[in-house]
């Protein structure tokens, strides 16, 4: 284990470990901004909208995030942009998917109702809709997190830095102690994440609705 | 039923594709030839120079009846250990490489003539169960090349200097290349070389951040031929202790398993070949072809394919 | 942007990406097949047994947190290069998933049901066999979907212990050479074309096996 602190040292671990929360972090709040927004607006226009959202989450789903970020690269240039721009498009369809969903599946027989009370069409948004569907946007937000801290690794391998570069190095030397020094901290800050969203999702699901609420992403 | 039909037929299909031997050689192999279709596993690591002298191998044993196919290795280490594995038979290596990184040698130590440091890296490798076979002529050295602005703004004449300079300079490299003991380390130990920030790539794109303007010093080759087309400076090494005094000639490492397998008649066809391919890799012919492969983007197979041609290695 | 695609590439070495894709396939149904052959038998024996199925399921979660590249390079070190420790790699990231949907799709087999079995006078075997499994088979098949086009994406990377594939296409002749656009481009397009085509099979077999779904109007 000290042999595995000794390399996290000696491989810029601390500046590599920070490298890897800017990039994850980026991406995430694009793609929380970006998928959430898309996701209302696709909830709001109707069944036209959900082939939209079911072909770009099938996308993000089947197109290899590998092959992504090594054609962003290509096409632009090596650096911190480029790989946070390949993590999220990765990011964005469990966010788009669950935000359409938990838009959409709002009883309407509450919407009646608020519209009723006089809301006006944004505040039955804000007041309504979105606090109702905030569970399912926590657990589409906590899927994307997850998925970006693991995939950050692989901006190692384009020149963006972070943690996947200690792996890449270990891999190259053949150093297991290497391999670890990078993997141990992805792990973590994964974990974290999934620690962080989970519990905004749970905070989020009204007591009532907690036994009812559906996952649609796991 | 229908569909169950249809599902079946198509997983049969699916299952006839990854059952089916696939044809890996590049070129025709004529059985009849010394070589008797002999399967010879190839590895380059991963950059242009390697992956031409690879293919190199590849196509001129190929014409001797072998069935080479090549596989792209991350890495020196890696390499290393896929060949004593024996799960590779032949690759290109670098004397100096072998002697500092696979040996862990010290350069300080080294015999001055270029022949004595291939005999002393010969016979370690037999003692590691692998065969080293004659080196080519070319000399492809490490060094540290800047952008002409870097050297002019720091003074930086030799590698000393660029020690003094550490806190100004960016410097793009590989993995490999920043643990490696002939690599950054040493740098860091006899030239206090301590760069303020690190763009750790993918060896075949080194240049890139000099080109993006986000690295202004850059891990290279004697050989490269970005060098010329980006303007850049090769730091001298004024303490001769990085690579210098060293000889990076390349060789072929051959598993002593596989080699002594040979029959007499295959061993000696083999050794002829790369012999005679090595020895046509002069400094003059080697630096155009890479230039083809890194600018022109052609395919290292056909740049080797027409240089094993001109050489009269194929017909 | 200069002309994404050179098809001069691709009509050249139209072999290369032959193998390529062949690699590619054999390494992903190797993966599959060993998960698969895995992965049932583990989940049938702990659907029942609480603390025995947190274990597994910790582990092989654990197993899956660990970044792919990260567990190519371990596999790499302890076994060497090639396909063997790539479809290892592969086959560990499906335990968790498997396992899981298999028991949560045989647990989810409701008590009416395993008493009418049971009262038909069917042993526990036969009752696995005839009843819980079928019944299982749609959660099952959406874990190996989810599976598959995932490992699809993986296999990309085994590229890096020289175990072939598509990645090769992607990093020795995209990225390796100079960062060219179209081997890029070829091999992320004949991924995803796999993992789209994979999917699809598998929804025709889930409903070759599973006729009494049909029957069920507007499932999902």
């Amino acid at each position: 284990m000290g042999a595995v602190w000794d390399a996290f040292q000696a491989n810029d671990g601390w500046g590599q470990t920070w490298t890897h929360i800017k990039l994850s972090v980026t991406a995430l709040a694009m793609a929380t901004a970006v998928g959430l927004v898309l996701g209302v607006l696709c909830a709001k226009v109707g069944r036209v909208a959900a082939f939209l959202v079911v072909t770009v989450s099938n996308l993000g789903r089947t197109v290899p995030t590998f092959a992504i970020i090594a054609l962003i690269l290509a096409l632009t240039s090596l650096g911190f942009w480029p790989a946070v721009l390949g993590l999220f498009l990765l990011g964005i369809p469990p966010i788009l998917l669950n935000s359409y969903t938990g838009v959409r599946e709002v009883d309407p027989g509450i919407v009646e109702a608020s519209r009723g009370m006089g809301f006006r069409p944004l505040q039955v948004l804000g007041r309504v809709e979105l606090p109702i569907a905030m569970p399912l946007v926590f657990a589409g937000i906590r899927t994307s997190a997850v998925q970006i801290v693991a995939t950050a690794a692989l901006a190692g391998l384009v020149g963006a830095g972070g943690l996947g570069v200690i792996v890449s190095s270990g891999l190259s030397n053949n150093q297991d102690d290497v391999i670890l020094a990078g993997a141990i901290p992805i792990t973590i800050l994964a974990a974290l994440a999934e620690l962080v969203f989970g519990g905004a999702e749970r905070l989020a699901t009204p007591r009532g609705l907690r036994i009812t609420r559906r996952p649609v992403i796991e | 039923m229908a569909l169950l039909t249809a599902t079946l037929a198509a997983l049969v299909m699916l299952a006839a594709a990854c059952g089916s031997d696939d044809d890996s050689s590049s070129s025709t192999s004529g059985g009849s030839a010394a070589g008797d279709g002999v399967s010879v596993r190839i590895a380059d690591k991963g950059f242009s120079e390697s992956f031409i002298v690879a293919q190199a191998y590849a196509q001129a044993l190929d014409a001797q009846g072998f069935d080479a196919d090549v596989t792209s290795l991350a890495s020196t280490e890696i390499a290393d250990k896929a060949i004593r594995d024996g799960e590779i038979d032949v690759y290109p290596e670098y004397v100096g490489t072998s002697y500092q990184t696979v040996l862990k040698l010290s350069a300080a130590d080294a015999p001055t003539s270029k022949e004595e440091q291939f005999q002393q890296v010969k016979t370690a490798y037999e003692q590691r169960g692998l065969t080293a076979l004659t080196p080519a002529p070319f000399n492809n050295g490490n060094a540290v090349a800047c952008t002409q602005e870097a050297v002019d703004k720091y003074g930086i004449k030799n590698l000393t200097d660029l020690g003094k300079a550490s806190a100004n300079i960016v410097y793009s490299a590989n993995a490999e290349h920043l643990t490696r003991p002939d690599g950054l380390p040493l740098l860091k130990r006899v030239y206090g070389f301590n760069p303020k920030e690190i763009k750790t790539v993918d060896i075949s794109l080194r240049y890139k951040p000099i080109e993006d303007g986000q690295a202004n010093c850059v891990y290279a080759f004697g050989t490269d031929p970005k060098l010329g087309q980006d303007k850049l400076v090769l730091i001298a090494d004024d303490k001769g202790a990085y690579s210098a005094g060293l000889s990076y000639q390349t060789f072929p490492v051959v598993n002593k398993g596989f080699y002594e397998g040979l029959t007499l008649e295959q061993r000696t066809a083999f050794t002829d070949t790369l012999d005679k391919v090595n020895a046509a890799f002069t400094q003059e012919a080697i630096i155009p072809l890479i230039s083809r492969v890194e600018f022109d983007k052609e395919d290292p197979e056909d740049v080797a394919n027409e240089f094993l041609t001109s050489a009269g290695i194929l017909q | 942007m200069a002309e994404l695609v050179k098809w001069s590439w691709v009509e050249n070495n139209l072999d290369d990406i032959q193998q390529a894709s062949i690699e590619h396939l054999q390494l992903v149904g190797a993966a599959m097949g060993i998960a698969i052959a895995v992965s049932i038998p583990i989940a049938i024996l702990v659907r029942r047994r609480r603390i025995p199925y947190i274990a597994v399921n910790t582990v092989s979660g654990a197993l899956y947190t660990i970044p792919s590249l990260a567990m190519f390079a371990f596999l790499l070190s302890w076994f060497g290069i090639g396909f063997e420790p790539a479809v290892i790699a592969l086959a560990v990231y499906c335990l968790q998933l498997i396992i899981r949907n298999t028991v949560v799709g045989l647990r989810g087999v409701s008590g009416p049901v395993q008493e009418a079995a049971r009262g038909m006078g069917l042993t526990r075997r036969q009752r696995l066999l005839k009843v819980e499994l079928p019944l299982a088979l749609p959660a099952i098949f959406a874990g190996i979907r989810l599976a598959v086009v995932s490992t699809v994406g993986i296999a990309t990377i085994a590229v890096y212990i020289g175990a072939g594939g598509l990645g090769v296409l992607i990093v020795n002749d995209g990225i390796q050479r100079g960062l060219f656009v179209t081997p890029i481009l070829v091999g992320a397009v004949i991924a995803t074309v796999m993992a789209l085509v994979f999917d699809f099979l598998l929804v025709l077999l889930e409903r070759a096996l599973t006729p009494w779904q049909r029957a069920r109007a507007g499932t999902a």
